[in-house]
Formats: structure tokens, sequence, C-alpha cells
């Protein structure tokens, strides 16, 4: 009896034990080994090379620089990103009317393709800004062909696309903060911003964190805006990690060395994370 | 001074919405306009309301064949992926094992791997499977991608679900398949619904997988041919931006009858994800 109802069990886990076998354990193991070799498109021979890949990693310029790009990237996205979904929260969770129009005015741009947003906005740098610039009588620059500014243009992009997202995340946490609460606070004489200041951001700050972490990681892996709207460039400037890892692999079919890249790539994302999670412990410790 | 305080607030959030909007109403003047408009002016509102783009979409490129075929991909997809997750998240919530301890340790590093970390190896495990640029293959790498949250979020549906249920069945006679599929399931409705819309809406935009797992496939998923089309096309805005357009009202429309279940779903996912 016990042992067939385990034979049952276990044939429900079956397809999902494969799948991530072959798709997830194999991938993710024979990367890192890769990483060690000299490993070159679709030839089925290679050779150890130790940390011959890593040394290049860390002395190839044309990489070093995507490291600066994405980091940049995901400063801007990360925090103007989540402080504009924060404030859209906030105002969707006030007493305003047609919250649900609203709410999908905001939420429309992420269900878009990250593909067409970023042709989009390609459209929006290239045709729109120049007939506003004249509109106004300035002179237009190239956002997107000057190294300075494709960054931050870019990751306007990614914010459009992003904010919804948190927002949503954000609203469903501050209806969770108690009404009563707030009313007390209200009552004790607190305004608005010290409600908030007091009450809404410490409650919902576990929210905070897990929304920093969830669009670092989403962030940091950014391919579609750079493919469509640059190519990488104006020289590279542009060019993130994934992007990157992405031309090393598939156009110059080196295996190994991306895989190495990607292995760079994983270990600043979880330190990343790993950084958040610890801050948001001592945190914690500190409030209790 | 109160009412004021909320006309402001109401002014701040409707000019945030516009804001907000006025790419996408760039992308709807524009198609409406020939490339000689558009050249003229991005910003200026289109003088007739010329159809020419989209007829040219229509009789010219393979949108239709994409359409439907990301409708297919959609279709299998995200009915494999509930069905994996729904049985998966059933099995890690009734039995108590090793396994199951491991697999849910498995599903968890899934979330903390990105795919792009391990792509490359990920296209030499399908290339050795001969799954390159076949539509099959594709289906499996978004089933194995798409199925780690909708399995912890099936999983803690299950964890609150009464065993009562399930052991009358048993007692009655039902058979175990029978029990799951007749009785666990149909119970599991609304998290299913939930998993089914969200699982659809990613599929439906992704773009990087399918281009690198079935890049010179046919038919063409949307994404795809997006980018083939703005390839082919290159500066001709009219008929891309009507490409957009078009292709984006199926999506609009999907969000607005299931905003419910997708509004749900992310706040719930985050939690538990």
């Amino acid at each position: 009896m016990r042992k067939k109802q385990n034979t049952f069990y276990l044939a429900l886990l079956m397809p999902a034990i494969i799948l991530f076998a072959v798709f997830f354990i194999v991938p993710v193991v024979q990367s890192m080994w890769l990483s060690f070799t000299d490993s070159y498109g679709m030839k089925t021979t290679w050779n150890f090379v130790g940390w011959k890949n890593y040394i290049e990693a860390f002395t190839d310029k044309t990489f070093t620089k995507t490291i600066g790009a994405t980091l940049k990237y995901a400063l801007i996205t990360v925090a103007a990103g989540n402080l504009l979904s924060l404030i859209l929260a906030l105002l969707l969770d006030s007493r305003i009317r047609c919250k649900a129009v609203l709410r999908t005015f905001f939420f429309v741009p992420n269900i878009m393709s990250l593909l067409v947003v970023g042709y989009i906005w390609c459209f929006i740098y290239q045709q729109v800004l120049p007939d506003i610039f004249t509109a106004l009588g300035a002179k237009g620059i190239a956002v997107l062909g000057n190294k300075n500014t494709v960054i931050p243009a870019l990751a306007a992009a990614g914010i459009w696309n992003a904010a919804g997202y948190y927002m949503v995340i954000y609203i469903a946490a501050l209806q969770g903060v108690s009404e009563d609460l707030i009313e007390a606070a209200r009552i004790d004489g607190a305004n608005t911003w010290q409600i908030l200041r007091r009450i809404k951001l410490p409650l919902i700050s576990p929210t905070i964190v897990t929304c920093l972490i969830l669009s670092v990681a989403a962030h940091m892996k950014v391919f579609e805006l750079p493919y469509t709207m640059t190519s990488g460039g104006p020289v590279g400037a542009s060019a993130t990690m994934v992007y990157k890892i992405y031309m090393t692999a598939f156009n110059a079919n080196r295996n190994g060395y991306a895989s190495a890249q990607s292995m760079v790539l994983f270990i600043i994302i979880g330190g990343i994370s790993l950084g958040l999670n610890l801050l948001m412990r001592k945190r914690e410790e500190k409030l209790e | 001074m109160k009412k004021r305080k909320t006309i402001l607030l109401a002014a701040i959030v409707w000019l945030l919405a516009l804001i907000f909007a006025s790419p996408l109403l760039l992308v709807l003047i524009n198609s409406f306009k020939t490339k000689g408009e558009i050249m003229t002016s991005a910003i200026s509102l289109p003088s007739s309301l010329y159809l020419g783009n989209f007829v040219q979409i229509m009789t010219e490129s393979n949108f239709l064949s994409s359409f439907f075929c990301s409708v297919f991909v959609v279709a299998v997809t995200t009915s494999l992926t509930v069905l994996v997750a729904a049985v998966t998240g059933y099995a890690l919530a009734r039995w108590n094992s090793r396994l199951c301890r491991i697999l849910i340790l498995v599903i968890m590093s899934t979330l903390f791997v990105p795919f792009q970390v391990y792509m490359v190896a990920l296209i030499v495990v399908v290339r050795n499977l001969h799954l390159v640029n076949n539509i099959i293959g594709l289906i499996l790498v978004y089933l194995a991608l798409g199925m780690p949250v909708p399995i912890f979020l099936c999983r803690s549906y299950c964890v609150g679900m009464s065993r009562e249920i399930e052991e009358s069945a048993i007692i009655d006679g039902a058979s175990r398949g029978k029990m799951v599929f007749a009785i666990v399931l149909p119970l599991m409705k609304p998290i299913l619904a939930t998993v089914a819309v969200l699982n659809a809406l990613w599929v439906w935009g992704e773009f990087l997988v399918a281009f690198l797992v079935y890049g010179n496939g046919k038919p063409m998923t949307l994404p795809l041919s997006q980018r083939y089309f703005f390839g082919t096309y290159t500066n001709q805005w009219n008929l891309i931006l009507a490409n957009f357009l078009i292709s984006s009202i199926p999506i609009i429309l999907f969000y607005i009858i299931m905003q419910k279940h997708i509004i749900k779903g992310i706040a719930a996912g985050a939690i538990k994800g």
C-alpha cells in the first residue's frame, strides 16, 4: 500500500524531474565545466585550459567594459524604477477614482514584448525626439549615438517596461497595511508625510527589498534593449553583459569563453542579491 | 483643502498616465501615416486615415502565419505547464520524502540562476538533442524554464487544501490517478487559472529563448517575425509600427479580460517566489 503510494507520487514527479535534469541541471553543470575549456562552435572536441578564460575575461577590455555598462544600467533602472513604481503605487492606493483604468495605463508597457519595447523606443529616439527638439526650436542630439546618454536612454525604455510590474507588487503590499493603524495615527495628529515615513514604508520594507532583489536580477540580464536599439554601440558603450555573452557564444562561437563570462555575470547577480538579503536581515534585527 | 489636495493628486496621476501612454499613442498615430508623413513629422496627427500599411502587412508579410504559430506555442506550452505544475505541486505537497526535499531545493535554485547564465550550455544540450529550430524543442525549453514559480504556487495551494476529500474518494474506490485528475485538479482551478494566464503572457512576448532555440525555425513566432520584419523594412517605420499595433491588440485585450488573474498572480509570485 505504502509502496504503491510512493510509486504513484514518483510518477507524478517524473516529468518535472526529467525536465529539470535535462534543461537545468545538465546545462548548469556543463556551463561551469565549459568555462574551463576552449570549446568552439559546433566542434565536438575541446581541451581543458584551466583559468585561462577567466584571466582573459578580466583582462579583456571589451568585456570588463560591459560589466560597468550593465551596472550603470541596473543602478539607474533599479533605483529610479523602484522609486517610480513606489510613487505610482502610493498614488493608486489613495482615494483616487478610475483606479483600474490608471493601473492599465501603467501596466500595459509590461505586457509588451521587450523586443517591441526596444524598437518603439528606437523610433522615439530616432524620429520623435528630433521632431520635438525642432518644434521647441532647440538643437537636438543623437541620444543613442552618444556614449554618455546611451545608457540612460536604454534605462528609460527599461523603466517604462518594468515600472508597472513592481507597482502591482507595491500596491498589494500597501493594501496589506492595516487601515486601523493609519486611522489611529491620524487621530493622534500625524500628517500624510509622517504616516508614509513612519508607518507605511517601514511596514512594506520587506516588499521593497524583494522588489530590489527581483529588479536587480531582471535588469542585470537585459539583452533585448541593446540588441534592438544600439547593437551595443556607440563603440561598445551600451553592450551589456548578456549581449556580450551572446556575441561571444553565437557570433564568435567561443562557447568556453562565453561560459566563463556567464559565470562572472552569475557571481555579480548572486553577490548583489545576497548583499541586499543581508541588509534586510540586519534591519529586521534592529527593528526587533 | 482636502478636496484641492485630491484634485492635485488626480492631476499628477493622470499626467503620469499620459506620459506612460505616449509611446503607444505615437505607435497608434504613426501607423496611419505614409512613410513621407512620418519623415516630415513623427509627432503630428495623421492627415487622413491611411490604411495602406495594414493592407501591405496582411498581404506581403507572414504576419498571420506567425500570429497562429504564437497562438499554437502558447496554447501547448501553457497547457503542459499547467498540467506539470499541478501534478508536481500536488505531489510535493502530499509526499514527505527525501526526493521531494531535493526537488524543492533544485526548484529554489532555478529561481536564483537566471537562464542567461547557462544559455550557452543550454543551446549545446538542445543541439545534442537535435531540437534546434524545432518547435517541439522550443516548447520543451519554455516548459522547463517556466515551471518553477507555477510549481511553487501549486504546491502552497495544495498545502492549504484539506486531504479529507481525497481520502474519501480513495475509500469510495477511486484509483489514485482518477482521484488526482477528477477531484484534485478541478479543486485547484483558481491557482491554475492564475498560472496559465501569467505563463501565456510570458510565452507570447518572449524573444531571447525563441531566438536561440528556434531562430531559423518556420513558421516564426510573433517576436521572431517582428525582428525579421524590422530587418526587412529598415526605416519604413510606418509599416513597422503598424505591425506592432496589430500584434499588440490581442495581448492588450487579453490583459483587460484577465487583469484580475494577472494582478493577483504577480503579487503571489513575488511573495512566494
